[in-house]
């Protein structure tokens, strides 16, 4: 075994490299593009997060790069997912599911309903370990599991790892979770939404587990999420999607601080602050679109307040450019939100590190 | 699952059996004619019958025949036969073996065979493949029994004489050992597979539902992410769950399996308890129909309670309510 100080890949080295990652779902309603062209680098011991609204394809990109998609609705229709020298898209399933739980290991959104109800919690974790050690014998992984439930902080790991989910609470649960996907020490941990299905107490136990794990391992995290008080938080880099396309990048300072896209903009000005005597929260005008019917052009026009009847928007649909050191967003009028930003940051940007998601 | 809670749900059994006895009872009685007429004929001889009557008891109040059988029963003696003179116990105990074995042979074959079967499709589910194994569940479930089991004598016992048309062992045959053994499973396969038939069909489509609801469910997915092969998360994940509504099925089959082994019995001359009800009816027997009711009670109510420590297996969470 290496030395996992730094993750298999030396720091700032990419781990998974996505590129122009196009997925198609079937539906009764035609053809869906979820993802639409993403591409995105994740490096070791970077938190990467990914923002947007719920079904705008963070989470199918991520089941796309690890073959969990639904079989017979969705397909991969081009794009590379790079974890060393393999694409992910096109390796045959035995070769993937090696790299499934050991190279890459995945924390879902719902701790209440992601584990087996009838399997015990020590089970599911030994589970995890032996599918990827043949040779660990039964009770050897017994105590690995117990070992990892202790190393998240699990109370009393060695009695209650022979209980069953039911008897855990929600946090408990996605510590479990936890301890399974870091189980194999892998490379990169993706983070599904890990602590929106928990109270706001528990979210910050958790996030602060996530760091403290990402510490340890080195390993590289994609953290989704669409809450930008844990982007906030815990976040290096910052990948914001919008209907299916990557609209803003750039690290966690500049987009809160400098953002280039309207739709990021939104979203910061979306954010409850307790330090403002604004009544009501601002929201973005509109909903999220309709990807069988997307807009033309720019996706985002017909919510934007940049847009203000110009036929560009509507007619073309804008590449991601460099606005920035480090600092890509898609947007024609990307210069104009200089001065918008300055003008708005004083009452709807919020600090890097101001603290956990605020409550809603 | 406690030593407790099976001594509990034991205790209710009595209840259960006690009142299915009182209205087999009653309604026995309530129906018209009587073992004497299919005993004596119809000579019209009013001094014959009258003896007989009261040979019986029969010319006692109701409730004091009732009282007198459900003593006879406590103690463990379920009368004697009308028609045989023989002890009903001995008569029933004569037959249960062969019945045992029929239903019971096509009980754990249909659920084994149902199980892996409805796994089977699920986990190809749309492909020419499951619609095949689904469409012919359907017609073997809408198959009628008595159809199934004479268009099997026709082509596998007539036709071929690949199995024996009736009966259970050859006349003149081995009567012990290997050969024996071997003589009475040649002449099972037939009944059990036309009584199994309509049981794997049910099986096999309940399972093929459920294992389609788990496979989508957000535990399968974490355990194809943790790297765990297709194969064990079909049958480690999501058919143990999956079995729950499955096994209350199998659970509640023994009843109507009897049911079904009447007709089957008929139809291949199977040696069973059933053709020995359709016997006692026909010249109410009364002490050999009770004993069937009973025994049939008890089975069910026995099967009732396996299931539900099964399902304590499956599922903890029913355990440690």
């Amino acid at each position: 075994m290496t030395d996992r100080g730094g993750g298999s890949a030396p720091a700032g080295q990419p781990v998974l490299r996505i590129r122009d990652l196009v997925v198609e779902f079937d539906t009764p309603d035609g053809v869906v593009r979820a993802v639409d062209g993403v591409s995105y680098d994740v490096a070791a011991g970077e938190t990467l997060g990914v923002v947007g609204e719920s079904g705008c394809g963070k989470t199918v990109t991520v089941l796309a790069v690890l073959g969990l998609l639904p079989r017979r609705s969705a397909r991969v229709v081009r794009g590379e997912a790079l974890l060393g020298g393999m694409d992910l898209l096109r390796l045959p399933p035995r070769r993937l599911r090696a790299v499934r739980g050991k190279r890459v290991a995945m924390v879902f959104q719902n701790p209440m309903t992601s584990l087996h109800p009838a399997l015990t919690v020590r089970h599911q974790i030994a589970e995890a370990l032996r599918a990827h050690d043949r040779g660990l014998p039964r009770h050897a992984a017994r105590r690995r599991a117990v070992e990892l439930l202790d190393a998240v902080g699990v109370a009393d790991a060695a009695r209650r790892a022979r209980g069953y989910p039911h008897q855990w609470s929600g946090g408990m649960r996605q510590r479990a979770m936890i301890a399974m996907a870091i189980a194999n020490e892998p490379d990169l941990l993706i983070a599904d939404e890990p602590t929106t299905a928990l109270d706001v107490t528990i979210q910050a136990q958790v996030l602060d587990l996530l760091r403290e794990v990402r510490g340890r391992t080195g390993a590289a995290t994609i953290l989704i999420t669409h809450d930008l008080g844990v982007i906030a938080e815990m976040a290096d880099r910052v990948v914001v999607v919008y209907a299916g396309r990557v609209v803003e990048t750039g690290d966690v300072h500049t987009i809160f601080h400098a953002p280039r896209h309207p739709y990021t903009l939104g979203l910061l000005a979306a954010l409850p602050r307790l330090d403002t005597d604004r009544q009501s929260l601002a929201a973005i005008p509109g909903q999220p679109p309709d990807l069988v019917r997307r807009p033309s052009g720019c996706a985002f026009h017909p919510r934007c307040g940049l847009h203000r009847g110009r036929n560009r928007c509507v007619a073309q649909s804008p590449d991601l450019a460099t606005v920035g050191p480090g600092h890509r967003a898609a947007c024609h009028y990307a210069d104009e939100l200089a001065a918008e930003t300055a003008r708005a940051a004083g009452m709807s940007a919020a600090e890097p590190g101001d603290g956990p998601g605020a409550p809603a | 699952m406690t030593g407790r809670y099976v001594g509990r749900r034991l205790l209710q059994v009595l209840p259960t059996v006690a009142g299915i006895v009182l209205v087999g009872f009653l309604l026995i009685h309530l129906a018209p004619g009587g073992p004497i007429i299919a005993l004596a004929g119809d000579s019209g001889d009013e001094e014959y019958y009258a003896f007989m009557t009261a040979k019986f008891g029969l010319d006692r109040p109701l409730p004091e025949q009732l009282a007198t059988y459900a003593g006879n029963v406590l103690r463990g003696d379920l009368g004697v036969s009308y028609i045989q003179g023989r002890p009903a116990i001995d008569v029933i105990a004569e037959r249960l073996p062969a019945t045992l074995l029929l239903a019971g042979t096509a009980l754990v074959g249909s659920s084994v065979a149902g199980v892996a079967l409805g796994a089977w499709a699920a986990a190809r589910a749309h492909s020419i493949r499951d619609l095949a194994v689904t469409s012919a569940a359907l017609v073997l479930y809408a198959a009628p029994v008595f159809w199934l089991g004479q268009l099997a004598l026709l082509t596998l016992a007539l036709r071929t004489g690949l199995f024996p048309v009736q009966g259970m062992t050859t006349a003149g045959g081995p009567e012990t050992g290997l050969a024996w053994a071997l003589d009475v499973a040649r002449h099972l396969a037939l009944p059990a597979l036309v009584l199994a038939s309509q049981e794997v069909a049910a099986v096999a489509r309940l399972t093929r539902a459920g294992v389609l609801e788990e496979l989508a469910a957000d535990h399968v997915r974490t355990a194809l992410a943790k790297g765990l092969s297709d194969r064990r998360v079909l049958v480690r994940h999501a058919l143990r769950r999956a079995l729950l509504p499955v096994v209350t099925v199998i659970g509640s089959r023994p009843g109507h399996l009897l049911a079904g082994t009447i007709v089957v019995e008929v139809v291949f001359g199977w040696p069973g308890l059933s053709r020995l009800l359709l016997t006692s009816v026909q010249t109410r027997d009364t002490p050999i129909l009770l004993g069937i009711f009973l025994l049939v009670a008890a089975t069910v109510v026995l099967a009732n309670l396996v299931t539900d420590l099964v399902y304590g297996w499956l599922d903890p969470r029913i355990r440690y309510r």
